[in-house]
């Protein structure tokens, strides 16, 4: 499905730190596991999740390294840094936040 | 086998995006080349895959945001060496034909190297444009400009300046022109071959 670009912007950042919370991940795997659990409703741009896996790296939210995947090939796995864990615990209270009061917004113009 | 399309796509990504280090070139190259054998294990046709990656321009742009930083800063660096190498070159061609440094030349051939490498990067001139620039005819004419604004500003000024000195003023300043031009040129290679090589 296409969304509104407006709606998406910063979304990346979030769904990387989400997924990353949870197990570590290589980039297509991260984007296959987003496209599963959002029932393809969430298709990104694949090639923006690189430049943002990079630069989240280079602010020390998440560090890498390679190694062999199940496929038995080597691939860049990226797992959250300390500071990755807290913006990820911060972010997902504030998207809790903010799609709790849209669901009250949009309930009460639907009843 | 990789695909010849999606290798010419990785390259054009790597070449554009500004990303300062060879090393980090290499693990984006892998971690791409990785990528598209992953989506190629799914996909049948490498064009899906091409299609679901976005568009080149973007994932370049994004690539540019993520490394501006490291590149401005690594261009500030090439600037700051052309400018000191070209004074470097400058101060020695006016010691060698002055044998003593004068603070009036000096501070001319100062303003020549800072103006010409001003213009250099407004206007990142290519290889075959430099080449041109120091061709016979070019330095020839830079020679005869810069005689005469030598011989104009005596003159202006009232001190007396005969043809010669004009002429070897001229020279000296048309030597320091180009030397200060081969010097941004290699500079640039050099710095072109860091950043995309």
């Amino acid at each position: 499905m296409d969304y509104d670009r407006e709606f998406l912007t910063g979304t990346v950042g979030v769904l990387i730190l989400s997924l990353l919370a949870e197990r570590e991940m290589y980039g297509y795997e991260m984007l296959q596991e987003a496209e599963r659990r959002s029932e393809r409703a969430f298709q990104l741009k694949e090639g923006t999740l690189y430049p943002a896996l990079h630069q989240m790296e280079r602010t020390g939210l998440l560090k890498a390294r390679w190694r062999d995947s199940d496929t038995g090939r080597p691939r860049k796995y990226y797992s959250l840094t300390a500071k990755g864990r807290r913006q990820a615990a911060s972010k997902r209270r504030q998207w809790t936040q903010i799609a709790a009061a849209m669901r009250a917004i949009l309930g009460d113009a639907h009843a | 086998m990789p695909d010849p399309a999606i290798d010419s796509l990785v390259e054009r990504i790597l070449v554009q995006a500004r990303i300062p280090r060879r090393a980090a070139r290499s693990e984006l190259r892998r971690e791409l080349r990785a990528h598209f054998e992953d989506a190629g294990a799914v996909l049948d046709d490498p064009r899906d895959a091409i299609r679901r990656f976005g568009p080149e321009a973007l994932v370049i742009a994004s690539l540019r945001r993520t490394y501006a930083v490291e590149y401005a800063l690594l261009y500030a660096l090439k600037v700051a060496a052309s400018v000191a190498t070209s004074l470097a070159a400058a101060l020695t061609i006016e010691l060698a034909v002055n044998v003593r440094i004068e603070p009036r030349p000096v501070l001319f051939a100062m303003a020549v190297v800072v103006t010409v490498l001003a213009a250099w990067e407004l206007a990142r001139p290519p290889a075959d444009a430099v080449r041109a620039v120091l061709a016979r005819q070019r330095l020839l004419a830079m020679f005869a400009i810069f005689a005469g604004i030598e011989l104009g500003l005596h003159l202006a000024i009232g001190v007396p300046f005969g043809a010669t000195r004009a002429m070897t003023a001229g020279g000296v300043l048309t030597l320091i022109a180009a030397a200060t031009i081969a010097i941004a040129a290699r500079a640039d290679r050099a710095f072109t071959t860091f950043v995309s090589a």
